[in-house]
């Protein structure tokens, strides 16, 4: 038995065993060390959310209205005033997609492109970022232009915005100014009429 | 006086036949531990096998010796002949036989032995457990928390206290909650696959602050790993979503980010001025279209980049 006992020390090592544990310890040692630093390193995801479904909105707003014919021509474009994320989300996953028997382009424009007037060529849709742009400014240059003017800010509608995102419930929705709409020959598709929620 | 002899023959007579018969059947049941030693020294380790496991049957059923001899064959067969396999049923066996050993109250170099056999086959098992951890795949997560739990046992048999065991569990659910947010990290994942490591790993990072509720990575891990998943989602958003599944995808992904918000505060309360924590809370409320909030922690966050760094 004794021996037995003796040999159950393949839990009581030589000294090559020991040497492979005190080596196979500080193994585990750098192991943990590095497993360690990587709970720390874990990172926030910093993509912008809220530009993606930003993106998804306008892209459905391009696809789901109707433009008058005289501009059915050509490309049709969505520019962004003053989101640089929103426009490499745009031109990531919209950009060259077919809107009715056009191709969409997407167009990055700073405030200074739009400081004077509409912008040049011509937007079939044009978001401008909170604090990018004069939006009444912009709004009344594109009075008699069917021009889509989407913004994100309080009073969007007032300022003269067509479509205007909103918060509600920390979710992006948006409201829709529908008589200006018309006014500017832009008919609003239902889907997109349905989702609008009442101006805030 | 004559009357002696009938009394002797028909009261002391059985009483010592009958010790006499107890002390032979003790002798031929060490004898038979001591024969499977002898046969399993001597190389017949088949023999040595089968002649211990009839006597843990029969008559050595309560001699702790005969248990811890079995769960020694047991053992070394693991080794030699099963090389280390995790699927083999001699480990199951060996533990099986020095459990019963332990519960048979051994003292001793006995108890001492029996112990360091337990630990060596719970080394083992944590070590399976540990491998399972390491580049965790769906179908491998119950085997790792059967073989984590094994070694627990194993531990919590060698008299380990309640705080160690509750020390050790919370590290290793971290653990576990930590490896599943990687495989969610993958993208590898089917959506079934997908929604059930999320589900798992939420469910280990809480079953982790259930005993250990002040542990900041494991809090910041749990907010990272619910926020993360949110973006996942969105991110799949193109131009075949519809906006009805847009809408659907809004809604999901903000119940995830709100579910996240809270655990990254209580990070934040622990460590206020670590940076990724900082990071966190500002991405957290952008995602939530609550700009001043954002905005808040990004100005905390440019304050502790000027301080000198965070923690």
């Amino acid at each position: 038995m004794g021996q037995i006992r003796r040999e159950s020390q393949p839990d009581r090592p030589s000294w090559w065993t020991r040497l492979t544990m005190v080596v196979a310890a500080g193994l585990v040692g750098l192991v943990l060390a590095f497993v360690m630093p990587q709970v720390q390193r874990s990172q926030v995801d910093d993509t912008d959310t809220i530009a993606i479904m930003k993106a998804n909105f306008l892209f459905h707003f391009a696809a789901a209205n109707d433009w008058p014919e005289s501009v059915k021509v050509g490309a049709f474009r969505i520019g962004v005033v003053g989101n640089p994320r929103l426009v490499e989300e745009l031109v990531d996953k919209y950009a060259m997609k077919p809107i009715r028997q056009q191709v969409l382009e997407i167009v990055s424009l700073t405030s200074a492109d739009v400081a004077s007037g509409p912008p040049e060529p011509f937007c079939h849709v044009l978001y401008v970022e909170q604090g990018e742009g004069d939006l009444e400014m912009l709004s009344r240059a594109l009075r008699h232009s069917p021009t889509m003017l989407v913004s994100h800010e309080a009073e969007g509608l007032a300022k003269g915005a067509l479509i205007n995102f909103v918060t509600q419930s920390n979710r992006l929705r948006f409201s829709i100014d529908e008589a200006e709409a018309q006014q500017r020959e832009l008919l609003i598709g239902n889907k997109i009429l349905s989702w609008a929620v009442a101006d805030q | 006086m004559g009357s002696c002899r009938p009394v002797i023959l028909r009261v002391f007579l059985p009483v010592l036949l009958w010790v006499g018969a107890g002390v032979l059947a003790g002798a031929c049941g060490q004898a038979a531990v001591d024969e499977a030693i002898w046969q399993w020294e001597s190389g017949q380790t088949q023999r040595a096998l089968s002649t211990i496991s009839s006597a843990v049957e029969g008559r050595e059923a309560q001699n702790p010796e005969a248990w811890y001899v079995l769960g020694f064959f047991e053992k070394e067969r693991f080794k030699s002949d099963e090389r280390w396999d995790p699927n083999s049923p001699r480990r199951e066996s060996a533990l099986a036989a020095f459990r019963r050993s332990m519960a048979l109250q051994p003292q001793g170099v006995l108890l001492e032995d029996l112990e360091k056999a337990l630990r060596f086959v719970g080394d083992t098992y944590f070590q399976q457990a540990m491998n399972g951890l390491r580049g965790l795949t769906p179908g491998q997560a119950a085997e790792a928390v059967q073989s984590f739990n094994t070694y627990l046992s194993i531990d919590d048999l060698l008299g380990a206290t309640a705080a160690d065991l509750d020390k050790q569990r919370a590290e290793w659910d971290r653990q576990m909650g930590l490896a599943h947010g990687q495989m969610l990290a993958a993208g590898r994942l089917g959506a079934t696959e997908e929604q059930e490591a999320l589900v798992a790993a939420v469910g280990h990072y809480e079953a982790s602050l259930a005993l250990d509720p002040e542990h900041y990575s494991t809090l910041y891990n749990l907010a990272i790993t619910l926020y993360n998943h949110g973006v996942r989602q969105l991110k799949r958003i193109g131009p075949e979503t519809s906006m009805f599944e847009l809408m659907e995808i809004q809604d999901v992904c903000i119940a995830l980010f709100e579910e996240s918000l809270p655990v990254m505060e209580r990070a934040h309360a622990i460590q206020p001025r670590r940076l990724e924590t900082l990071k966190g809370l500002m991405t957290i409320h952008h995602a939530l279209s609550q700009p001043e909030a954002s905005e808040k922690y990004r100005l905390q966050l440019e304050e502790v980049i000027r301080a000198g760094g965070g923690e």
